[in-house]
């Protein structure tokens, strides 16, 4: 059986914000049709990780390899590729505000995150996702919390990415809707062999859909483990969160 | 930012497009390169026409890249000043490039292309091109929306002019974006001011300049996102100017004193005004929050001790200079005055007025109308100040509903009004012979005989006024008072969230502003020999802000640095005190270092004085 193929590789990656270094030092892999989960409390670096991957921020040291690009300046000292690259390689990168337009419907997002020519794919995605079908021709604007958060992974989706980054996806909605959206990254990933990188404050719920999950506590890689595992041992999850040595 | 803004504010400097069409040449807006270069040796209409469209398209592009490109995350303000400085240095290159080849205005017909036989709808007598422009500008139109509603990057512009991240991580780049809409901006705004030309005949710089207005106010009503209410307002805008220009010429009510034309040019756009101001919000939407920092306000450095050092040297200097340099030291000071009336309402408060000198001009001209009418000196003055800041006040209620962009141009058509209603009329015209001023029983006239011809007592009085101002000015800065107006500067709805009344906070900066634009006015009445309505043109508001800006707008020093800067001022004293052919040059220059400044040091030169100054200190140490 031959391994599946490596979408994104991160190795000793350091990010921040100008001058402060938030990510010190971290190594993080997604193959193909896996959902990886990223957990870890508020300021542990995860959205950080996330926007570096996605070229919103600069590397300041380490290598990322995400799918076709590399994120190394070729001059040192220069920005290397910008986000529009990295977009176009094949990744969807779900941020945390949702990035969506509130002046334009829903129908308009799709229509513009798909493809030239790629009539095909917005039907597809809207059969998959009844729920935002009947909105879909509202102004962003109008939707509720989780119809607009369907609508930014639809819009993800239909662009037909290889690698997808999902930025707190349960972030201001009711549990009811996170355990709907889940699953439905997991079935996607299975379908489509996608990559899945998940950030996620919801623990049980991202860890009851994903492969592996790497828990980050300031910076730094504290717990790694199969999602299952680590679901049966919660309380070493919780001690990882309050930064207790293991 | 959307491409709306872009379209709005290029109508304002494009009409250099125009000039492309002369005799085959076209005129290079660039300051060392050769006026002119050859393109076509036989022009026809149609050549040039392609020649224009190239130059409008490659001009909305350099700037776009040079300029607005590298400003796209800076707050209004920065966006507003780098457009005066872009405005100042193409009308200053192209006055000085088409003066240079012969004639002020260059005059350019179509007339081959357009039917000119009239047609009479009612007792109007119309020209048919009426209807072929009106056609045109409906197809623009409706192509443009067509394009905007329906293709990709029309979606793609739309969607970006709210969220760029978002349009990033979807692999669209919004540069390119924005190059595109502003090719699109420069050439259909170029068209238009061709075609004006080509009908009305002649090109004039200050005259396609002032366009702007009229298009501007046509776009607010469009709320900077509909082209067809823009076409709409723009062809009722026109018509009721053209009527109100008959009425009035017919009507004999009116009075001699209402300058001619006044009521056609002023009254749509108060009318406009008035209406985006009661559309507006009492709080800025979500969308419409300042991005980007604001100058910095520093807290004055001991502001009595250096007030007196100051006031000490500038005393000095008034006593012992020669008359020429005494009276670029008055003129600095009153500058520095109009300067500080910035600093209050646009660097502590964060309202861009571009009103400000048709304040001073205001208090200026009832100044001497009223000294000539036989009111004694400290009356005179303090009654036109206190007329100034009730227009101020007035010029400011739009400031409760309205803001950024949409507040510049307000005011912006506020000063046009008060130019056309006030200044232009043939009663104010060059009112000389204002009465000196006297205070028990001393002489504070500037003009005197023979040598002394400017006496330093008026000096003393303008001295006076300027370091009052500026310790009021520092005083409000250190108070809770100006805490609170920086409050609303950074964030209008935080502000008023936390219990700041941002209307009282609004009208107080204009009440305040404007009377100190109105010392500045008043001490001007009689420090020139004569008034008349050039002095106090629309531009020159323009100009205020670029100074203050480049001395630093939210800074006493930057008010101070501005003064200096200002024509005829200590700088120009200088250079060796000339101000005549020059000028040109010298203003296209200052538009370019403008741009420079609000790009690399938006805190003004001030700002940047204090940091070499406090990094060399730290060496010495």
């Amino acid at each position: 059986m031959s391994r599946p193929e490596v979408l994104l590789d991160i190795r000793g990656l350091h990010a921040g914000y100008g001058e402060v270094e938030i990510v010190h030092g971290l190594d993080l892999r997604v193959h193909a049709g896996e959902v990886v989960a990223l957990l870890g409390p508020n300021g542990a670096g995860k959205t950080t990780t996330l926007r570096t991957v996605s070229a919103l921020l600069p590397l300041l040291a380490g290598e990322v390899d995400v799918l076709s690009v590399s994120l190394r300046p070729r001059v040192r000292g220069t920005r290397g590729v910008g986000p529009t690259v990295v977009a176009r390689a094949g990744v969807a990168h779900v941020p945390e505000d949702r990035g969506l337009f509130f002046g334009l419907t829903g129908r308009e997002h799709l229509r513009l995150a798909a493809r030239r020519g790629d009539h095909a794919a917005v039907d597809e995605v809207l059969a998959a996702m009844p729920h935002l079908a009947a909105v879909v021709d509202r102004k962003a604007g109008l939707m509720s919390g989780g119809e607009q958060q369907m609508l930014a992974i639809a819009r993800a989706l239909v662009a037909r990415p290889r690698l997808v980054m999902l930025d707190e996806l349960s972030l201001g909605l009711a549990p009811i809707v996170v355990q709907q959206l889940l699953p439905l990254v997991r079935g996607l990933a299975r379908e489509h062999d996608l990559g899945v990188l998940l950030v996620e404050q919801y623990v049980t719920a991202a860890l009851a859909v994903a492969d592996r999950a790497h828990v980050l506590f300031n910076g730094r890689v504290v717990l790694t483990g199969e999602a299952a595992a680590l679901l049966g041992d919660q309380d070493r999850i919780a001690r990882s969160y309050l930064g207790l040595a293991e | 930012m959307g491409m709306y803004v872009a379209y709005a504010y290029f109508s304002m400097r494009n009409f250099d497009v125009r000039s492309t069409e002369l005799g085959g040449d076209l005129i290079l807006p660039i300051l060392g390169l050769p006026a002119r270069v050859h393109v076509i040796d036989r022009p026809t209409v149609l050549t040039a026409l392609t020649v224009a469209i190239l130059v409008a398209a490659a001009l909305g592009a350099a700037v776009y890249g040079l300029v607005f490109r590298p400003l796209r995350h800076a707050p209004p303000l920065a966006r507003v000043v780098a457009s005066l400085g872009v405005f100042l240095y193409l009308q200053s290159v192209m006055a000085l490039r088409v003066g240079q080849s012969g004639g002020g205005a260059v005059s350019l017909r179509l007339d081959s292309l357009l039917p000119t036989d009239a047609v009479y709808i009612g007792s109007a007598r119309v020209p048919q091109y009426a209807f072929v422009l009106l056609g045109l500008a409906i197809v623009l139109t409706f192509v443009l929306s067509l394009v905007f509603r329906l293709t990709r990057f029309g979606l793609a512009t739309r969607a970006g002019a709210e969220h760029e991240t978002g349009l990033m991580l979807m692999g669209i780049s919004p540069s390119r974006l924005g190059f595109a809409n502003w090719i699109i901006a420069t050439v259909t705004a170029g068209l238009a001011i061709i075609l004006f030309a080509g009908v009305s005949g002649r090109l004039d710089p200050l005259d396609t300049s002032l366009l702007i207005v009229p298009a501007l106010a046509a776009a607010l009503i469009g709320g900077l996102s509909s082209f067809g209410a823009t076409l709409a307002s723009a062809v009722v805008i026109s018509m009721a100017a053209g009527a109100l220009g008959t009425f009035q010429a017919r009507a004999d009510w009116t009075g001699d004193w209402l300058p001619r034309g006044g009521l056609a040019a002023a009254l749509p756009v108060i009318v406009i005004i008035v209406a985006i101001t009661w559309r507006g919000p009492k709080l800025p939407m979500r969308e419409s929050l300042v991005e980007g920092r604001p100058p910095a306000a520093p807290v004055p450095y001991r502001p009595v001790p250096v007030a007196l050092v100051l006031g000490a040297l500038a005393l000095m200097a008034l006593f012992t200079l020669e008359d020429l340099w005494r009276l670029a030291i008055v003129v600095s000071m009153i500058a520095a005055i109009v300067g500080l009336s910035s600093v209050v309402l646009t660097g502590y408060l964060g309202q861009i007025s571009l009103a400000q000198y048709a304040f001073t001009g205001l208090a200026a001209f009832s100044t001497a109308k009223l000294a000539l009418e036989g009111v004694p000196f400290p009356w005179a003055p303090l009654l036109a100040i206190a007329l100034t800041v009730v227009v101020g006040v007035l010029v400011g209620i739009p400031a409760l509903r309205v803001r950024g962009m949409t507040l510049a141009v307000a005011t912006l058509g506020a000063a046009v009004a008060i130019e056309q209603l006030v200044f232009a009329s043939p009663e104010l015209n060059g009112l000389s012979g204002v009465p000196r001023p006297r205070l028990l029983g001393i002489d504070l006239g500037f003009l005197g005989q023979g040598r002394d011809s400017f006496r330093p007592e008026f000096g003393v009085l303008v001295l006076t006024a300027l370091l009052v101002c500026a310790l009021g000015v520092a005083n409000l800065r250190r108070s809770s008072t100006g805490l609170r107006w920086l409050a609303v500067r950074s964030n209008e709805r935080a502000a008023a969230a936390s219990g700041i009344d941002v209307r009282a906070a609004k009208l107080g900066a204009f009440a305040l502003s404007s009377g100190l634009a109105g010392v500045a006015g008043a001490l001007l009445a009689y420090e020139l020999p004569a008034l008349s309505p050039q002095q106090f043109i629309v531009v020159g508001g323009l100009a205020v802000l670029a100074l203050c800006y480049l001395g630093g707008i939210a800074a006493i020093s930057g008010a101070v640095v501005a003064g200096l800067l200002a024509s005829g001022g200590v700088l120009t004293q200088l250079q060796g005190g000339t101000t005549g052919s020059t000028s040109a040059t010298q203003f296209a220059v200052s538009g370019a270092l403008l741009v420079v400044v609000v790009i690399f040091a938006p805190d003004g030169l001030a700002a940047l004085a204090a940091r070499g100054a406090r990094r060399l200190q730290r060496k010495q140490t």
